[in-house]
């Protein structure tokens, strides 16, 4: 029995880290990641975005002619060990490198790739998906909005709704009917939409937190020229899937942000006072604590061999089974982080940490469909709806 | 981490040895009401060079490792096979090299290795829990040599049929392993809920005993016995892994096979999201357990026992709920005795409350991540 490692992995590991140990200054830190950030603290993250692109650093599993290093998948995990390990914001481009990207690169023209993925890659540019509408959710399939053709343009008319980055989008991929007498899978396709386009407009959506976290997006008769069509006509659930499928090599990686957190509220419980001694040291937060660290070391081995599958070409159940891993143990952390907080877990960081929690087992497929997924996929069960 | 082909050799040829002579209609069955006593099957699986994968080559073993073993345990758990492997290939010979008395019980070792005899390991007393430190068991040094061992050893997996005993014991204020002779011991088969893993309790009246590593090993024990635990911890982990999937996949199998409201019982969504609880359990538990075996082999002693504390604790959870899920998709005949479901059902419970359970392993957890900094 070994465990998965490559020289290649290696030496891009030490590269990378005395790259960021010579350029991560402290003041890039001060936002996280696009999710957190303003119209205004989004330029200190695009700088550092940029930074990090013309080093060769960001996307680095894409081809070089893009500007990617055609990493592997253990040198894709060794670069997000490091980038965390540096406590390096994260890209700008979250939805755009791990879900657009891929789209694109496999459906895209010469022409699509040129025009976007560099820009993408320096957060010149950020992506959201325009997938969800207020009666299309779970069932993404049956969404409504039209992109009708028009000489050589679509013109595309409806509402998407829950889009993540919304207000700081330059371009969304949208997925919209163009075929409204096909069955539901048939008629769909997808195109790549400049925001700044008339007749779009985007609203706000406040959230659980009190903040404006995603955002709906209203077309009215938008005309899109006919290049920004991605993949064949008609065939964009094809499209999107490989979006939502190709995120094998994130995967692996799941667990370090919520390790470095559990990791993050142990040290703090031992600094949190409590009847004389620390909330560290009350027997049932003790154990909690200990519960939601087993949980993280858990995740850690299931990506692990989530990774080792993909390396040796074992095809296995792991990951179909990581988001609801993660997700579990991500809101389970925020629950024990309320517990250890006491009455301070109703303000501040922790309180907002413990209902954005929420959100980890509906955003990207619920819960409950993720399960429908793997009992359809790996159990071969029959669809229950 | 993957298995190497030499090691999925090993799994498939013992999973085929059992299947044939130890299948659980044709063998478990029958002897659901014996002592654990499978002496055909035993020698079989001597024959198969399984009993002395652990054991050194100078004791004509095979000088291998965790990984290997606890493949072996895995298909073990997996076939309900009631005979001792985790108590004698696996936790005595660990003993013995743990206390680096492996030149001084080369005789046994071979023994143990050839599966001429067996042995068992006692370490855990009833008024102790799970706290391996706290041994009332006395061990009084005889003039002349030897020593005497006075106490009650409780429960012990397998002392019904073991030739030699692994006893802990403490001697002067520390702690020593020992190794008593089955005739010296008075052994009390204790029947329990799993009729496929039998236990006993161990009186000991100044019974005869040599001290493990005398004159080689450390003086206190402590050590030598927390080696010997994660392994015994992880190859009880690998037994359950083994049994769980079996349970899974039986479970599973009906949900396609059993017919109601005219449709696959596999096609009702509440049956369905069961059945991937099962699945994530199982696949958690088969992560953690392979690392905690690799680590055993692999790793320095912190990260063994942390990686076997990090098994164990969650095998304690989910194990119990793999196994009562399994009983809840097959409904009214999983309930019953003719079923196979509840056997593996009472392994899991087996595996869930030796060594420590759930609770027991989170302290530990807690003694190693939360009462100081936990490693990066
Ligand atoms: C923070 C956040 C960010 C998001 N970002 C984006 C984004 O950037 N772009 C985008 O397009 N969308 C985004 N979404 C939307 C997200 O993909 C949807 O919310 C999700 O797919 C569920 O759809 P819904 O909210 O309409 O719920 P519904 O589909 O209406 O589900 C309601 C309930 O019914 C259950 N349910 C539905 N169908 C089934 C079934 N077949 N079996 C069992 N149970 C079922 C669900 O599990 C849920 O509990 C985001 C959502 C959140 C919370």
């Amino acid at each position: 029995m070994s465990v998965p490692g490559s020289e290649a992995a290696e030496a891009l590991r030490r590269e990378l880290r005395a790259w960021l140990e010579a350029n991560l200054e402290p003041r890039f830190r001060a936002v996280s990641s696009a999710l957190a950030a303003s119209a205004d603290t989004i330029e200190v993250l695009r700088e550092w975005n940029r930074k990090v692109a013309d080093a060769g650093w960001a996307a680095i599993s894409w081809p070089a002619e893009y500007g990617g290093r055609d990493a592997g998948v253990l040198e894709q995990v060794a670069w997000a060990e490091e980038m965390d390990r540096a406590r390096s914001p994260a890209l700008v481009n979250p939805i755009g490198l791990s879900n657009i990207a891929p789209a694109i690169l496999a459906y895209g023209t010469p022409a699509q790739k040129d025009r976007f993925l560099q820009r993408m890659r320096r957060g010149d540019d950020i992506w959201c998906q325009g997938f969800s509408e207020p009666d299309a959710g779970s069932d993404l399939a049956s969404l409504r909005a039209t992109a009708l053709q028009d000489g050589d343009d679509f013109v595309v008319n409806g509402q998407k709704v829950w889009n993540t980055l919304g207000n700081l989008a330059d371009w969304c991929e949208l997925l919209v009917r163009t075929d409204p007498d096909a069955p539901p899978h048939k008629g769909i396709s997808c195109l790549l939409v400049d925001m700044r386009l008339p007749g779009i407009e985007v609203r706000p959506i406040v959230t659980i937190t009190g903040e404006a976290e995603f955002f709906e997006i209203f077309f009215a008769d938008v005309r899109v020229p006919a290049e920004a069509l991605l993949g064949p006509l008609h065939q964009g659930w094809r499209v999107a899937m490989t979006t939502l499928n190709n995120e094998r090599g994130a995967v692996a990686s799941l667990h370090l942000a919520v390790r470095r957190k559990i990791r993050d509220l142990i040290e703090r419980a031992r600094a949190t006072p409590m009847g004389g001694a620390s909330a560290a040291d009350d027997p049932v937060l003790r154990r909690r604590l200990a519960h939601v660290y087993l949980e993280g070391e858990l995740l850690r081995r299931l990506s692990d061999r989530a990774l080792s599958g993909i390396v040796s070409q074992r095809a296995g159940p792991e990951g179909a089974l990581t988001k609801l891993v993660w997700s579990q143990t991500e809101q389970h952390l925020a629950e024990v982080a309320a517990e250890v907080a006491g009455p301070e877990a109703l303000v501040g960081e922790v309180a907002r940490a413990r209902l954005a929690s929420r959100s980890y087992s509906i955003a990207g497929g619920t819960t409950q469909v993720n399960k429908n997924v793997v009992a359809q996929r790996v159990l071969g069960l029959p669809r229950s709806y | 981490m993957e298995f190497d082909e030499t090691q999925e050799m090993l799994r498939e040829s013992v999973r085929r040895f059992l299947a044939e002579r130890a299948s659980i209609t044709g063998y478990v069955r029958p002897r659901l009401d014996g002592d654990g006593r499978t002496d055909d099957v035993w020698r079989g699986l001597a024959e198969l060079g399984v009993c002395g994968l652990l054991a050194p080559e100078s004791a004509g073993g095979g000088g291998l490792g965790m990984v290997e073993t606890g493949i072996v345990c895995e298909e073990i758990g997996r076939a309900l096979y009631p005979g001792p492997f985790a108590s004698s290939a696996l936790g005595a010979v660990a003993a013995i090299l743990a206390s680096g008395a492996e030149e001084r019980e080369r005789a046994l070792l071979g023994e143990l290795a050839s599966g001429r005899r067996v042995g068992a390991v006692a370490l855990h007393e009833t008024r102790s829990r799970y706290d391996w430190r706290a041994v009332e068991t006395r061990a009084r040094a005889r003039n002349g040599g030897g020593w005497r061992l006075t106490g009650v050893k409780s429960p012990v997996p397998d002392a019904a049929v073991a030739d030699a005993l692994v006893v802990s014991a403490d001697a002067d204020g520390v702690l020593g392993l020992f190794v008593v002779e089955k005739e010296n011991a008075g052994i009390e088969p204790l029947g329990g809920l799993d009729p496929t893993r039998r236990l006993a309790r161990v009186t000991l009246e100044d019974a005869p005993a040599r001290r493990l590593g005398e004159g080689k090993g450390e003086r206190d024990a402590s050590r030598a016995i927390a080696a010997t635990l994660d392994r015994i911890v992880v190859g009880l982990v690998a037994d359950g892994l083994g049994a769980a999937a079996r349970a899974f996949e039986l479970a599973a199998a009906y949900a396609h096979e059993r017919r109601q409201f005219g449709k696959p019982i596999g096609s009702f969504q509440a049956v369905q999201h069961v059945l991937v609880d099962m699945l994530q359990d199982l696949e958690l538990a088969r992560a953690a357990t392979y690392h905690a075996l690799w680590a055993a082999d692999a790793a320095d002693d912190a990260e063994r026992h942390h990686a076997a504390a990090v098994a164990k604790a969650f095998a304690s959870e989910a194990f119990p709920r793999i196994g009562a899920n399994a009983i809840q998709v097959f409904a009214g005949i999983g309930y019953t005795w003719e079923h196979d479901v509840h056997l593996y059902y009472k392994r899991l419970l087996t595996v869930q409350h030796l060594c420590g359970d759930e609770a027991a392993h989170l302290d530990e957890l807690a003694r190693l991540v939360v009462d100081r900094a936990p490693p990066a």
